[in-house]
């Protein structure tokens, strides 16, 4: 499975990083705009990523924008987001109550921090990343 | 055991609930060993950079470092530090910098405190 951790938080992507480690190729992103790049190379290369785990707040270009982006670049290939990343939005539970519904339909999951590798692995089941 | 002991425990499980934490990380002690040593590096260098924000009156900064070390603290289960931590990010929301330049000191007690039992745990675990 190839996978893109983006969180600017080093613990919160260390974390990511050792749990998703054994699961597959991990690329790690400190920001939406490096997230939005990376995600630009892979669908170049006919690589996308099967898993995405986007941080929201972030310093820039924070995961709200950094996932438009994303899905976006996947709809000007053809790619519906049905069809394209799955992506688990991370981020801090008090936090996500200020996400809007619109965004919430463009992603496949969420984890709330602190990271917990036991639900981790249940959403990667959840979206059958795992078995 | 007595009430004094089980209020001990409590006081230090919540400036670092270590069971939680070992939960979160599947029980798996060198995922834990190798956050435990990032949080001791990086954190007094948020911390620094928390200061400097706040001396520079920068919400968006303060914001940003506050948050940062509140999902630092969390996930070690730095109860208290990430209760402080929380308290100034939403400070910095009001713009209210007086009040955060009251709980400044009180998330560097609380990091302090953290600090001196996750050393005691490195130091007993390379025994």
């Amino acid at each position: 499975m190839k996978i893109l951790i983006v969180e600017d938080d080093l613990t919160s992507r260390m974390l990511l990083l050792e749990f998703l480690r054994k699961h597959g190729t991990v690329h790690v992103a400190v920001n939406g705009e490096e997230a939005a790049e990376a995600v630009r190379l892979s669908l170049e290369q006919n690589e996308p990523y099967e898993l995405i785990c986007l941080d929201i707040m972030m310093p820039e270009v924070d995961g709200h924008e950094a996932l438009k982006r994303i899905r976006g670049m996947e709809e000007s290939r053809g790619i519906l987001s049905s069809r394209g990343s799955k992506i688990i939005m991370t981020t801090a539970l008090a936090d996500l109550r200020n996400v809007s519904e619109s965004f919430k339909k463009l992603c496949d999951g969420y984890l709330t921090k602190p990271i917990d590798g036991k639900k981790l692995i249940g959403e990667l089941k959840k979206l059958q990343l795992l078995d | 055991m007595t009430d004094d002991n089980y209020s001990e425990i409590a006081v230090e499980n919540a400036v670092w609930n270590y069971e939680a934490m070992m939960e979160r990380m599947l029980q798996d002690p060198s995922i834990a060993e190798t956050i435990i040593r990032l949080f001791l590096e990086d954190v007094p260098v948020q911390l620094d950079n928390l200061n400097a924000s706040i001396d520079q009156e920068s919400l968006k900064q303060i914001r940003q470092y506050s948050h940062a070390i509140k999902g630092s603290a969390l996930n070690l289960g730095g109860e208290t530090m990430y209760a402080v931590a929380e308290s100034i990010e939403e400070q910095a929301l009001k713009g209210n910098v007086k009040k955060i330049i009251s709980l400044n000191p009180l998330l560097v007690e609380q990091f302090k405190k953290l600090e001196k039992l996750l050393i005691n745990h490195l130091e007993k675990i390379e025994k």
